[in-house]
């Protein structure tokens, strides 16, 4: 099992890719005059060549900042909807003024492909894990949308399995590149806060359904195939509104409110509190979120109400010296008010992923790890499936962050996994 | 149904454990919601009901339920729910029951029952696993061994080895990937030389080499301080996948020794293998390496010299910033990748000692600035300054910005932008007066910028700069109020009111492009109330033109909008007054807005303006599917204009307002 580093992020690692610092934060990572192909084009050599999964509406966003670098050419496409397979390859067409972009239905199909340095997941949730982990197996760089994994033990397999194939991975969790999250981390990291006791994640209603919509006639599998869209989830008769977007909600398909923001913001507290190795101790289920407890004393606070209103996904940081709390909107609001004054970014929405994706090339060059490495978002993401777990017991949990197991709650420790349909495995 | 419903929101709410038994599934749920949830899976009830039984069952279900979920297994519409609830229970029946079904299933469902066997680690199934292993059928042997690598046991190991060999390239990744999982298990439970020739046999196999390279990195691990030799040997040798893991193994392999070990080889290392191990170096945070590090600034190779220096950022103290100021002030375009990566670093470094060696140079370089080499070191000492946000800096940038050499100014007013408090804003609003050129201005304005943009109160701010603004020059003036906008606040909106009636042209017109680029509809007031009090064709046309560019710009409440254009109208002395309402106007997609258009319809100068603006207006409506107003409006515009575009664009919308 391996761990992430605690390290500390600094002002200055902050500042780097902004004002005086900007160009030479990029210097490593710029690609010399002289490596560039003819009519600036990128080198051969200096191509990354991706291949997408899955992509839909928060995809397509993403993918077109993998398309501003010059040196991504999109090679393929995998996804179980032909109308998405076509959409795509046309965009992916258009942009390279050629007719190269393959299409697939199937996964292992694709993956194989020695042409193929990089996927772009942005499948439904179940499939993040299974893609991922099918992806490094390929020895394939990765860059997936959040959550992660819908359960503990996916978390790990998930992190381990990153790990031993030595693959980059970035997990779709961009607001680690988002300069007002990134400012209020550091906040929280330099002592100016005091000691942090409490940091608190804007989390969703927590609950899912265990339904079923009605059942309709299955479609051909070249226009949808339910079986592959299933993937390793339970088999449920089809119905078209899931293959639409319509399957969040669903207990079977959907991690609940806490792990649709908490993967971000809970993964930012724990940036905070210099947890990306471990997970909260303590689990105590409120209303409509849990308040959480870490070994260091640190409390963590998911709740979906009583904000500042700085936007969605907002996190505040609490010391004894002061808070700072940001959001969405690039907006920051702190106490004292003269910690602003090391502040000087103009607000960037947290919903751009472009230093994110521009942070996963750079590290696929390097064979570096991004900031959303697999085993600090595994870690967080540990801490919105355990929170979650308690919410549907309805009973504080204690829990083991080193074994990944409830303390005296055999309840609780058999929710950590789910059976996963034949042939499926991780 | 409708139990299947309670047994939903069951699963989701609290349920009550019985904790007082002494076996683990005794101390799960209850025998009697078991019983509840068996009954179910007995009866006749479809399929949607018994799925959530056993889902149900997979959190609480006692040991009574086994059997019934066993009898599910087979049952292909129901196996895959039944090992739901089978797979996570902590029971040696459950593998007793899982290991008598792969004795009875065949196909999927086989497969489904092997990976669950798998997940469970079940030792007692290895003989039967090992079997299936060497099966004809791919699939199932490649679950087997998936299985056995689980399990991981010396026996798991043996067998996964022996298949390594023989086999088909697409069977050896799977079997590879099982015999690294395996050789992970071995080590995880002390069985080291087993794991280390496991991991040994797929990197020697003939297997692609990203599999080989991933049992490298278990290999190497496994030895601790030992594997050392085998990570230089890979990083020394050729270029590829197997190198490549090399580079991130350097950064896991834990321990003094390693590092030292990585930092001992750098010189004798291939050129393009110095840059990744510097950077694992500076992964690693061991300071031991830094003497290595050090050396390697003297590289030929500038791969080798930017790593170096990027290194010190996690591995350099207050000693290394005058080497690296030095660095950053070498001249030359070959140097420039050095230099940025010089400045990078010291921008990052964390270290609060460096901020008073960074200091201290830059207090020596203003003080022996003297000609282009000494000009190169002050610039590079005054860039550090800025980056690092230092505001014990200021004094010092204060005197470099008065320097003779243009890039030395720049840089120190840059510099202050990120280091000044309101004490010091005079400072800036005075280099606004001394600039030389509009570029230097310009720098100096954006410094303003950055400078408000970081100060506490937006109150507290726009003091600071009103009263800098006190005996400036006009140019001053002009910059300050381009700044106040980004401030924001009701002292900086009264400070550029007051611009705004200012005797100087040019200080009226910048305060008037103020108020239309202000971030908050407070301004449309104000522009309000001062376009009456201006005299002058030019004035007004600047006023009319802030008040179109806020109104167009702020999307704040629609019929308030509308109400200050009617106003704006109505204070109109001009028709380009008026055209520039209509314009404003036109951004607003009401049916209202269409009302206060239509009687310019008729205007000889205003008609067509006032028609583009309702065509545009429509457009819009349509779009968001409020068609209402959009028929009759079009009409009018039909009637009104001989524009050959708008005449097109009316009939179109004519026709989708009546759904044609």
């Amino acid at each position: 099992m391996s761990r992430p580093s605690t390290k500390k992020l600094t002002r200055r690692q902050v500042l780097r890719r902004a004002g005086a610092a900007c160009a030479a934060f990029a210097a490593p990572t710029i690609v010399p005059g002289e490596l560039l192909g003819k009519n600036g084009g990128v080198a051969p050599s200096e191509r990354i060549t991706l291949a997408g999964f899955g992509i839909g509406g928060r995809g397509g966003r993403v993918l077109r900042d993998f398309l501003t670098n010059p040196e991504v050419q999109l090679l393929a496409i995998c996804d179980v909807r032909k109308t998405r397979r076509d959409a795509i390859k046309k965009v992916a067409d258009q942009h390279h003024g050629n007719k190269d972009c393959a299409q697939y239905r199937d996964c292992f199909d694709m993956l194989p492909r020695e042409d193929i340095d990089a996927v772009l997941i942005a499948t439904g949730d179940r499939w993040h894990t299974m893609a991922s982990i099918t992806a490094a197996k390929f020895g394939k760089d990765i860059y997936c949308e959040k959550p992660c994994s819908v359960t503990i033990e996916e978390s790990r397999a998930l992190s381990d399995t990153i790990v031993r194939e030595g693959v980059v991975y970035q997990a779709g969790t961009q607001r680690r590149n988002v300069e007002n999250f990134e400012f209020a981390v550091e906040l929280a990291h330099s002592g100016k806060l005091g000691k942090i006791h409490t940091v608190h994640a804007n989390t969703l209603n927590p609950p899912t359904t265990q339904d079923w919509r009605p059942a309709e006639p299955e479609p051909d599998p070249d226009e949808v195939d339910w079986n592959r869209w299933l993937g390793p989830c339970p088999w449920r008769p089809y119905n078209s509104a899931y293959v639409r977007g319509g399957w969040r909600g669903f207990w079977d398909f959907h991690g609940g409110g806490i792990l649709e923001w908490g993967s971000h913001t809970v993964d930012l507290c724990q940036w905070a509190n210099q947890a990306d190795d471990t997970a909260p101790v303590e689990y105590v289920p409120t209303e409509r979120g849990v308040i959480a407890k870490y070994a260091n004393g640190v409390k963590l606070v998911m709740r979906d109400r009583g904000w500042l209103g700085l936007g969605t996904c907002s996190v505040r940081f609490e010391g004894d010296e002061g808070w700072v709390e940001a959001g969405d909107s690039g907006r920051l609001e702190m106490s004292p008010a003269s910690l602003r004054a090391e502040y000087t970014k103009v607000a960037v929405a947290g919903t751009s992923p472009k230093h994110h994706v521009r942070q996963f090339l750079d590290c696929v060059k390097s064979r570096t790890r991004p900031r959303a490495y697999a085993t600090v978002v595994a870690q967080s993401h540990v801490a919105c499936h355990a929170a979650y777990i308690s919410w549907q017991l309805g009973r504080k949990l204690e829990f083991d962050p080193v074994k990944e197991e409830f303390k005296n709650d055999e309840e609780a420790n058999r929710m950590r996994s789910r059976a996963m349909r034949e042939p499926w495995r991780i | 149904m409708k139990y299947s419903r309670k047994l939903l929101v069951a699963a989701t709410l609290a349920v009550c454990s019985c904790l007082a038994s002494t076996s683990v599934l005794s101390a799960v749920g209850s025998k009697e919601e078991t019983t509840q949830l068996i009954e179910v899976l007995q009866s006749d009830k479809g399929v949607f009901d018994k799925a959530k039984a056993c889902q149900r069952l997979a959190v609480v279900g006692t040991e009574e339920a086994i059997p019934v979920l066993a009898g599910l297994l087979s049952k292909p519409e129901l196996a895959h729910y039944a090992r739901f609830a089978l797979e996570p229970m902590q029971s040696a029946a459950v593998d007793e029951a899982l290991r008598k079904a792969l004795g009875q299933l065949d196909g999927q469902l086989r497969i489904g029952v092997i990976n669950s066997i798998g997940a469970r680690r079940d030792a007692g199934a290895l003989k039967a696993l090992i079997d299936l292993s060497g099966s004809k059928d791919a699939e199932l042997a490649l679950a087997a061994a998936a299985a056995l690598g689980r399990i991981g046991s010396p026996e798991a190991a043996a067998t996964l080895r022996g298949a390594l060999e023989g086999r088909s390239k697409e069977l050896g990744v799977r079997l590879g990937e099982a015999a690294i999982v395996c050789g992970e298990r071995l080590g995880a439970t002390g069985k080291l030389d087993l794991a280390v020739s496991t991991f040994a046999a797929v990197r020697k196999a003939d297997l692609p080499a990203h599999i080989r390279a991933s049992a490298l990195r278990g290999e190497i691990l496994v030895q601790g301080d030992a594997g050392a030799d085998l990570l230089l040997e890979t990083i020394s040798g050729p270029a590829g996948t197997l190198r490549r893991i090399a580079f991130g193994v350097a950064r896991e392999l834990p321990g003094t020794n390693a590092t030292l070990a990585l930092a001992g080889a750098l010189e004798k290392l291939p050129a393009d293998a110095q840059a990744q191990i510097l950077r694992a170096l500076a992964d690693r945070g061991d300071r031991s390496a830094l003497p290595a590090v050090l050396k390697c600034l003297d590289r030929d190779l500038e791969a080798t010299r930017i790593a170096a220096i990027r290194a010190l950022e996690q591995l350099g103290d207050a000693s290394t910033v005058p080497r690296l100021v030095f660095i950053a002030s070498t001249d030359g375009a070959e140097r420039a990748g050095t230099r940025a990566a010089a400045l990078a670093t010291l921008a990052a470094m964390g270290d609060d000692d460096v901020d008073g060696a960074a200091l201290a140079l830059l207090d020596i370089a203003l003080r022996r600035s003297q000609g282009e080499r000494g000009a190169s070191f002050l610039l590079a000492t005054v860039e550090v300054a800025g980056s690092r946000m230092n505001p014990a800096a200021v004094r010092l940038l204060k005197r470099a910005a008065e320097h003779s050499n243009e890039s030395v100014r720049f840089a120190a007013v840059r510099a202050l932008g990120t280091t000044v408090t309101l004490d010091d804003f005079a400072v800036l609003v005075e280099r606004l007066s001394k600039s030389r050129n509009d570029a230097e201005t310009n720098a100096v304005q954006d410094a303003l910028k950055m400078a408000s943009r970081r100060m506490p109160s937006p109150a507290a701010c726009s003091r600071a700069l009103a009263s800098a603004m006190e005996g400036a020059s006009t140019e001053a003036k002009v910059r300050v109020l381009g700044v106040l906008p980004g401030v924001g606040g009701s002292e900086a909106l009264g400070a550029v009111v007051a611009g705004a009636g200012s005797s100087e042209s040019s200080v009226r017109d910048a305060a008037l492009a103020a108020l239309g680029a202000w971030p908050h509809e407070s301004a449309v007031n104000q522009l309000l109330e001062i376009i009456p009090k201006l005299d002058g064709e030019a004035a007004r046309q600047n006023a009319y033109r802030a008040f179109h560019d806020i109104v167009r710009r702020l999307g704040f409440d629609r019929n308030r909008r509308i109400g200050v254009c009617v106003k704006a109208m109505e204070l109109a002395r001009s028709d380009a007054e008026r055209q520039l309402t209509i314009g404003a106007l036109a951004g607003i997609p009401a049916p209202r807005t269409l009302k206060v258009l239509t009687p310019h319809l008729e205007s000889e100068t205003l008609g067509d303006a006032a028609a583009s603006a309702m065509v545009t207006i429509c457009e819009r409506l349509i779009r968001t599917r409020q068609r209402g107003a959009v028929g009759p409006a079009m009409q009018k515009v039909l009637a009104a204009t001989k524009n050959a575009d708008l005449v097109r664009r009316a009939q179109s919308l004519v026709k989708q307002a009546s759904g044609n």
